[in-house]
């Protein structure tokens, strides 16, 4: 090999150097590189490893795998729909919400229902209101929004001024954000000088509320969604949780997973899909929960599975009733002994031995949670429902340790925070005060600045009694917030007719609805991520929601609207705070006064964190799990490990177990109308609608069904799929027949969620006279067939 | 290295195996020979991070590279004898 | 350079020795392919598989690959005939790579499917012992835990890689390696890009159970797009980030 003599003189790369020296130019130079061509070989490589090293920490497409849905940012949230509260990373791109993605991080463990899903659709749905409207001449047309709150603003004086405070109203909603409806409360007890402040709420939670105040003195639930996964027994009593708090459901499915011998028991009229999965279905007869609970409570006495700690140190007996009665220990084992299985049998349809076999597994086990909802609580008997069934919580000592508690489930995103712990109901003032009370009252007009007496003694109207005093005319103007009376009120004709007569304002994403219909102003408000503002949902934890995008069109957010009413009311002075900020700052500290105390959850830490459990008195807190508990609870005296419980919600530190009988149907079944109806909702859709019912892709999945039993089918000669005509002392409505074992025989089950099909027209607007909340699952109505399934439906 | 440079060695001793090994023939038999001994430790010690390194991320590549100067060497001599 | 006919008996001995050498290695590499087929038989199948057998013949190349160049190129060398030398060289610098490359290659296909392979890298030790236990719910134990997936458990949801893989696979695959030996990966980590719907749809779809639910034929546009992934509601697939136990020397999720 001739040497090869190399431009630059370089040497060989290995031991070329000596073999260059010796001038043969014969040099073996197997790699034939120069030492420069070595040095640039390294360089090169290492530059390689750099970028590829810097590449790393880059998310470009070439190294990276991309989303489908390009997302420019990923913000923290909370899904706009159900008091599950499932905590969300929300997407942006190009100033639009595209896409959204369970949070891993926050208690839904990344999960989502479909509602979840298409959070991130429905803000640019059809329909969304842009502009406010007035109606002139029976129609309403676009105005400015200085047009609309001065005719507002001018209605509400006039009204005041002629007719008292007592004649305007507020209709609010669980799904306001905490701060609007603090600031609604606010204006209308402390400024205006009325409690007629109800809202939606009414219609879902009150009778947890009630059940709740009266047996621990506070309301909201003393557990949190942790327990599940420590149960060792779960009674879904009324909770259709599969459908409807489709992840609360994920977590009871995975401890049955984690653990197979977790035995899940379901009461429920009808077999749903949470009832397929269950252990043991008790599908009593609508409004026989009194007798069924009472008969566990008997069989807890007769199988020696009182905890005798609880009632000598925790515990008291009351009859209820106006003034309630005190009762002993013995008194209440009287009661009970009326309510054998057997009896219980005749009367809720099913077999004792069942009974005896869920009270015994509720008794024995390790840990017993029990989960309700509207079944519980949308009945004549709700609030004593709900005392019951903490009272059999109370009674064996199945509360207050990981994985027992009774834990009521709410249906809406904000009706724990923004109405019950605001007090944003007729007879309530924030933080559990009761307006009946002249120290609550007292003290609440201190905090909130404003002279002695200003709230009224009177406690206001609540849902039903409101739209009802709207029809006798004593309440002239009512401003609704975020909901849809028109469709969600029972026997909607008559209250439909009310609303018609009242000078009615309705802040609602969406026009129009069922409700602006009636409106004589339509104002535009902005929905979800389009305002900022703070959810709790069922498990007392405050979470944010962000502000990501503008508002469509003129539409406000509802807090910007009340502050503007607030001004032109003359109580500007009043709202002080006037932005998200402000309101939850002045709310938090307000709550340190009282025994719901959260003035540890700072915004920061609502932007920081994925929500957070109050009780939670200082910025280091974490948040209580479970209240009542001496070492948990930082309100709760007492030693931990010696004390059990202090329940400082009531004076004697003793919770309440309630006697109750059991109380005839309100809407007695007659030969003219034989089967029971019974409300509620599919998973795919949410309340009225009027969300979901605009997403594009939910409009196939059917609402407008009446599940009917197949022996009650049989009889009546009705298939699958025919037209059928559900008829009631109010109204009928005409739906699609399911036929099979979707319920028990002699009751049928329509959803809520249909405006062209209206249910709520058969409903009865019978409340439970505790918590004024209607009952929505036991209405008297007679079915008849109209046509086959091939005829067009209506 | 052209190919004029290293003929008159070839042609030197057509019969016998060259006595100064061709310089990219060599380079590729060193390039094989750490290749291999790459490739062999990966499947000796089978699928783990650092065999993984050694054996795919630097043994293959070397070892393909080696080929390549072998396939290329070939390909020349071929040409420079006039068979192709 | 041709290979020559004739060769010249003063070279013949040095090659019938380098032939008696490799002779040698026929034994070597039989045992090598038995140590290995016993190795990867240990999970209890019978038999040698295909990757088995492959990673033997790409071990017997390597070696003997080895040991040929180096007696070729640098002992017998100059006392070979020019004929045998290039016949040895095209068996050690062509024929021998190629098959050590394909064994190597089937190896890591082969291999990379199983779960071990994948819990090679620490990082994975909390997955795989997720998967592994028994009182686990999350998708990933269910399904391992019922034997819905019979073997090749972490593959089979996560096929990207392996013979049928894309070349995104590939390029992930040398992307977690990269930051696995550098460190430099960020806790926790987390699935990059949209999940691949059809890996579940190809069991579930077709079963009424799937049909039966209106929320799948709601979002089957969705779906099918993988602009909303399978695990949204029915995940976790695998713990979560505070479900996992931090990796020493990184930060712990907030």
């Amino acid at each position: 090999m001739a040497g090869r003599k190399h431009a630059d003189g370089g040497a060989e790369w290995w031991d070329a150097a000596a073999e260059d020296e010796d001038g043969t130019g014969d040099v073996l130079t197997p790699g034939g590189l120069t030492r420069r061509e070595l040095l640039r070989l390294l360089a090169l490589s290492a530059s390689g490893l750099v970028v590829s090293g810097s590449l790393a920490g880059c998310d470009t497409a070439l190294w990276v795998r991309q989303d489908v849905v390009p997302v420019d940012s990923w913000h923290k949230g909370v899904c706009r729909f159900c008091g599950t509260g499932c905590g969300m990373m929300i997407g942006v791109h190009d100033g639009k919400v595209v896409d959204v993605r369970g949070d891993e991080l926050a208690h839904n463990r990344g999960r989502l229902c479909i509602k979840g899903v298409l959070n991130r659709e429905i803000l640019y749905v059809k329909d969304r209101a842009t502009k406010p409207l007035i109606r002139e001449n029976g129609a309403l047309r676009e105005a400015t929004w200085d047009e609309a709150m001065a005719l507002v603003a001018r209605r509400f004086k006039e009204s005041i001024a002629a007719h008292g405070p007592d004649s305007v109203a507020f209709y609010g909603s669980g799904q306001l954000y905490t701060q609007e409806s603090y600031t609604a409360n606010k204006l209308f007890k402390a400024g205006i000088g009325t409690n007629n402040v109800d809202g939606n709420p009414r219609l879902c939670m009150a009778s947890a509320a009630a059940g709740y105040t009266s047996v621990f003195g506070k309301d909201e639930p003393s557990g949190c969604y942790e327990d599940i996964d420590h149960a060792d027994c779960i009674l879904l009593t009324g909770s259709n949780a599969a459908d409807c708090h489709p992840i609360i459901w994920e977590r009871v499915l995975d401890r049955k997973r984690s653990k197979p011998d977790t035995y899940v028991i379901v009461v429920d009229p009808r077999r749903t899909r949470t009832a397929r999965r269950a252990d043991l279905h008790l599908a009593i007869y609508p409004g026989t929960d009194v007798t069924l609970y009472n008969a566990f409570l008997h069989e807890f006495v007769r199988t020696g599975a009182v905890d005798r700690e609880m009632v000598e140190r925790y515990l008291k007996f009351q009859q209820a009733g106006t003034p309630p009665q005190p009762r002993t220990f013995a008194q209440f084992r009287e009661h009970v002994a009326k309510f054998t299985p057997e009896k219980a049998a005749a009367v809720c349809g099913v077999s004792a031995d069942a009974i005896r076999e869920a009270a015994f597994r509720f008794a024995r086990a390790k840990a017993s949670l029990s989960l309700w909802t509207m079944g519980l609580n949308q009945q004549f008997q709700a609030t004593a429902s709900n005392r019951l069934v903490m009272a059999m919580h109370l009674l064996t000592g199945q509360i207050g340790r990981p994985g027992a508690t009774p834990f009521s489930l709410t249906g809406q995103p904000n009706a724990g925070g923004g109405v019950r712990d605001t007090g944003a109901l007729a007879h309530t003032l924030p933080n559990g005060r009761m307006v009946a009370k002249p120290k609550d009252r007292a003290e609440m007009e201190k905090l909130w600045g404003v002279p002695a007496g200003r709230i009224s003694a009177k406690p206001g109207y609540d849902a039903v009694g409101l739209f009802s005093a709207m029809e006798r005319g004593d309440v002239k103007c009512c401003l609704v917030m975020g909901t849809n009376p028109a469709q969600s009120l029972p026997n909607a004709d008559r209250f439909r007719k009310a609303m018609e007569k009242t000078f009615l304002v309705v802040a609602d994403a969406f026009h129009p609805t069922e409700t602006t219909q009636f409106a004589d102003v339509v104002l535009p408000a902005a929905l979800w991520t389009e305002k900022e503002g703070v959810f709790s949902q069922s498990e007392r934890r405050y979470h944010l929601v962000p502000k990501l995008v503008d508002p469509p069109g003129e539409a406000r957010s509802d807090l910007a609207i009340l502050v503007d009413l607030a001004d032109r009311l003359g109580q500007g002075a009043l709202v002080k705070a006037r932005t998200p900020v402000d309101v939850w700052d002045e709310w938090r500290k307000m709550s340190a006064s009282s025994k719901y105390n959260f003035e540890g959850i700072t915004y920061e830490r609502l932007q920081k964190e994925r929500g957070i459990l109050w009780p939670c008195p200082t910025e280091d807190h974490p948040g209580t799990k479970r209240r009542f508990v001496p070492g948990e609870d930082p309100l709760a005296h007492g030693t931990a490990g010696k004390d059990r419980f202090d329940f400082y919600g009531m004076p004697d530190g003793r919770a309440v177990i309630w006697l109750h009988g059991q109380e005839a149907a309100q809407d007695p079944a007659s030969p003219e109308y034989p089967l029971r109806l019974a409300t509620g909702r599919v998973l795919e859709h949410w309340h009225t609608a009027t969300i979901t019912g605009r997403v594009p892709a939910l409009q196939d999945v059917p609402i407008d069904f009446l599940e009917m039993n197949a022996m009650d089918a049989a009889r009546l000669g009705i298939g699958e799929g025919d037209r059928v005509e559900v008829r009631s002392r109010r109204g009928e409505v005409e739906l699609r027949a399911r036929v099979g074992d979707y319920v028990r025989p002699g009751v049928v089950f329509a959803t809520f969620h249909s405006a062209k099909h209206l249910i709520n027209r058969a409903v009865k607007e019978t409340v439970d006279p505790i918590s004024k909340e209607p009952d929505f699952k036991n209405s008297a109505v007679a079915v008849r067939r109209k046509g086959g399934p091939e005829s067009n439906a209506a | 290295m052209s190919a004029a440079a290293e003929s008159p060695a070839a042609v030197a001793s057509a019969d016998a195996a060259p006595a100064a090994p061709d310089r990219l023939l060599r380079l590729a038999a060193v390039l094989a020979l750490v290749g291999l001994g790459c490739v062999l430790i990966f499947l000796m010690f089978g699928f783990l991070p650092w065999t993984v390194g050694v054996g795919l991320f630097l043994g293959i590549p070397v070892l393909g590279v080696a080929m390549l100067i072998y396939l290329y060497v070939v390909v020349r001599n071929l040409k420079q004898h006039g068979q192709l | 350079m041709l290979p020559e006919t004739q060769t010249p008996p003063s070279r013949s001995r040095a090659a019938a020795a380098a032939a008696r050498f490799a002779l040698w290695l026929a034994p070597l590499a039989l045992l090598l392919v038995a140590a290995t087929a016993s190795r990867g038989a240990e999970g209890g199948s019978a038999g040698v598989s295909e990757g088995q057998l492959l990673r033997g013949a790409g071990l017997f190349a390597a070696v003997s690959a080895l040991i040929l160049l180096v007696l070729a190129e640098f002992v017998f060398r100059r006392r070979m005939a020019r004929g045998t030398y290039h016949l040895l060289l095209l068996v050690g610098l062509f024929m021998l790579p190629v098959i050590a490359i394909l064994g190597a290659s089937a190896t890591v296909l082969e291999e990379t499917k199983t779960v071990a392979s994948c819990n090679s890298c620490h990082i994975m030790h909390p997955f795989v012992n997720d998967m592994k236990d028994p009182s686990s719910a999350t998708l990933a134990a269910r399904h391992y835990k019922n034997g819905w997936i019979p073997d090749h458990q972490c593959y089979s949801c996560h096929t990207t890689y392996g013979v049928h893989g894309t070349l995104e696979g590939k390029r992930d695959g040398l992307r977690h390696w990269l930051l696995y030996v550098t460190g430099t990966w960020k806790e926790p980590i987390n699935y990059k890009g949209s999940y691949p719907n059809i890996n579940c749809t190809g069991c579930h779809a077709g079963t009424p159970k799937f049909q039966r639910v209106p929320s799948h034929a709601a979002l089957n546009r969705y779906l099918s797009k993988d602009q909303v992934g399978c695990i949204t509601c029915h995940g976790p697939s695998h713990p979560t980030p505070l479900e996992r136990p931090v990796t020493p020397g990184k930060e712990a999720p907030k």
